[in-house]
């Protein structure tokens, strides 16, 4: 069946995804989407700086990555940049949420109807977020991408992969899924893109 | 609620786990194993579910989309 073209990209919008996958040694997974996956240069930061990757394990997985993985420029990431320039003591607490707020206002401004955000998140605070709230977004939080993964049999591993995340945080975490504007039980991209 | 699980299969005992039909103590007395986890474990692993659980519930577009977009490595992950 031939397909209509879709514009699909995966967005991390925050650090817990890969910090999540670089605890089960597993970051290669995010290399077997077949979409670019975009992440903004703060949360980047965030994610690689020595504090929170002393041994460079997140900053080497994401390397990997290649060009699967795009680092997404934003005013508030190369504005924080400048000032640690001046100031190494300068702190950057909120600025992945503000860096990921206004990528979310050029995507709202400048994507077209067949745009789908599909943003992998873990943080609850996500969904207050400006790119949680754009038209079509799709929300999945990890333990739902690798759940769904396996029942598709695209992961064989998923159900243990999901007990190594789970066996590292005090409580499990409970698998998340807003799917993009339905009607009904199709959603209207969906319909639109894949003729289904 | 024990059944008489003499000459059953271990198909036979997962799903009457399953159903209901036996507790949790019996199918692990028949399968020697001393673990929830490991019950839960093997109940999954042959495509069953413990009884009550629903399984998780994933849209018609969660799945597409990842089926879409999913090239899974020719490596196995």
């Amino acid at each position: 069946m031939a397909r209509k073209h879709v514009d699909i990209a995966v967005i991390i919008p925050d650090a817990s995804p890969v910090l999540t996958l670089a605890r089960i040694g597993r970051i290669d997974l995010l290399g077997s989407f077949a979409v670019p996956i975009q992440m903004v240069d703060q949360v980047h930061y965030e994610v690689t700086k020595p504090e929170n990757d002393p041994l460079g394990a997140v900053a080497d997985g994401l390397r990997r990555l290649h060009n699967r993985l795009e680092i997404v420029e934003t005013s508030v990431g190369v504005g924080f940049q400048i000032r640690k320039a001046r100031d190494p003591s300068t702190k950057s607490s909120n600025l992945g949420e503000i860096a990921i707020d206004e990528y979310a206002t050029e995507l709202a401004h400048t994507t077209g109807p067949g745009f789908v955000p599909l943003v992998l998140f873990e943080d609850p605070d996500v969904l207050k977020l400006r790119i949680a709230q754009l038209k079509d977004v799709h929300l999945l939080n990890t333990t739902a991408w690798l759940l769904t993964l396996h029942r598709e049999g695209l992961l064989p591993d998923g159900l243990a992969l999901v007990e190594a995340i789970n066996a590292q945080r005090k409580t499990p975490m409970v698998p998340f899924e807003k799917a993009a504007l339905t009607k009904k039980i199709r959603s209207t991209w969906l319909r639109r893109s894949f003729d289904r | 609620m024990n059944d008489n699980l003499a000459g059953c299969s271990l198909a036979d005992v997962l799903e009457r786990l399953e159903k209901g039909r036996i507790g949790h103590q019996a199918a692990m007395e028949w399968l020697n194993i001393e673990s929830l986890n490991d019950l839960v474990e093997i109940m999954h692993a042959n495509g069953r579910l413990m009884p009550g659980h629903q399984p998780l519930k994933v849209s018609a577009a969660t799945r597409a989309l990842l089926k879409a977009i999913w090239e899974p490595h020719p490596t196995g992950y």
